[in-house]
């Protein structure tokens, strides 16, 4: 049913649907009048069927050969052009709606500017699994967050202390998309690992990270060493993760100017490697498998 | 029986921890489980393996297309969630 005016609701469904879904992302996907659907798995979609039959997808936008900011711009004016009709719109991705999605964002910008009603919800992202799984608090050492490609033309720079998650390592330089599930790039995980190795001695262990999209099935978690880095995993569904190497330094001044003593017990922070090697690993699956396989 | 085992029983183990307990049990107890939910051995296999290209393929193989918008193009969809990511890196600043 149709309102006297639109709106816009952007939401996720998380990793793993419908397990990490919120309670308002599926309030909002059920009441919707329309919901447009940028979800690729299976699952999900039919879930989010489920929730409301008024659901189409978007992911059909995408093309081969066709420039990806194109499909872009198609699914902010499919989204724009329902809400300016009068449809209560809930447009809904994978993940968190708002972490590497620039037409969700973008379609919320456009509504509000035409005076609709415009709002985005939080999901549950590929690194809030990473945080989790692997057990890596960002509090403690810190984090910065790239896209692998942005990271290495952009020169971002690298601190030591601070843990470091790069995104989309399998398709590093890659503006089209391939269908291969494998690694797309070898040339740039190769030259990803060099710069890191320059400032990471290559003993340094990291972590590739997959989160699982169906629940029960454990996330892939594969550590190497930076110098094996090439002859990992690698496909375009892993982040790396690259735990702190050392420990940062206090600013004793800034500390002074803070009242703060670092020699007082109650600022003693965690080592800054806390990375939880426990976690869920592949053991589950691993296990499930070899016992189901043995019958 | 269900129209569609595989998928009812991976939207199962989304709300149902006790089924998840079962599943990584492993072994017969999960054999069981899933046998009794009206799983082939193939859907079996392909869940005791953790390959999830294996299993979106075979939730994919359960259900009808998705309803797309006008002038779907009819890409396979394996790999959209991979573009939907994407940053904005290439775009002129």
């Amino acid at each position: 049913m149709m309102s006297d005016r639109g709106s816009l609701t952007v939401v996720g469904c998380g990793i793993r649907a419908p397990a990490q879904a919120t309670l308002e992302a599926v309030a909002h996907i059920g009441s919707a009048s329309l919901v447009y659907s940028v979800v690729a798995d299976p699952l999900a979609f039919d879930w989010i069927r489920s929730l409301n039959p008024a659901t189409e997808s978007l992911t059909s936008l995408y093309a081969v050969g066709k420039a990806r900011w194109q499909t872009y711009a198609e699914m902010v004016a499919c989204i724009l052009s329902a809400v300016r009709a009068g449809e209560r719109v809930c447009a809904v991705a994978y993940g968190h709606p708002g972490v590497f999605a620039y037409p969700l964002h973008e379609a919320v910008r456009q509504a509000r500017a035409e005076g609709f009603g415009a709002e985005m919800l939080a999901g549950v992202s590929a690194d809030a699994c990473l945080f989790a799984e692997l057990g890596v608090d960002p509090g403690t050492s810190g984090c910065r967050s790239y896209e692998a490609t942005d990271f290495l033309v952009r020169g971002r720079g690298i601190d030591t202390a601070t843990s470091l998650i790069l995104w989309q390592i399998g398709l590093i330089g890659e503006s089209g998309y391939k269908a291969q599930r494998t690694l797309w790039n070898q040339t740039g995980l190769r030259i990803l690992a060099e710069i890191l190795q320059s400032h990471y001695c290559a003993s340094h262990e990291v972590t590739l990270f997959e989160a699982a999209r169906f629940s029960g099935i454990a996330s892939r978690i594969v550590r190497v060493a930076l110098s094996d880095l090439l002859d990992a995993p690698v496909n375009p569904m892993s982040t790396l993760y690259v735990p702190p190497l050392t420990k940062a330094r206090i600013d004793l001044e800034m500390a002074a100017r803070l009242g703060i003593d670092p020699t007082d017990p109650k600022w003693r922070r965690p080592r800054p490697e806390q990375e939880n090697r426990r976690g869920l690993g592949l053991e589950p699956a691993t296990v499930a498998a070899r016992d189901v396989d043995d019958g | 029986m269900s129209e569609k085992p595989f998928t009812k029983y991976l939207l199962r183990l989304a709300t149902d921890p006790g089924e998840v307990a079962r599943f990584r049990k492993g072994g017969i107890v999960a054999r069981t489980s899933m046998e009794a939910a009206g799983l082939n051995a193939d859907q079996i296999a392909a869940l005791a393996s953790g390959d999830q290209d294996r299993i979106g393929a075979l939730v994919r193989a359960e259900l009808p297309p998705q309803r797309t918008v006008s002038g779907a193009t009819g890409v396979p969809v394996e790999i959209v969630c991979i573009i939907e990511q994407e940053l904005d890196i290439y775009r002129d600043e």
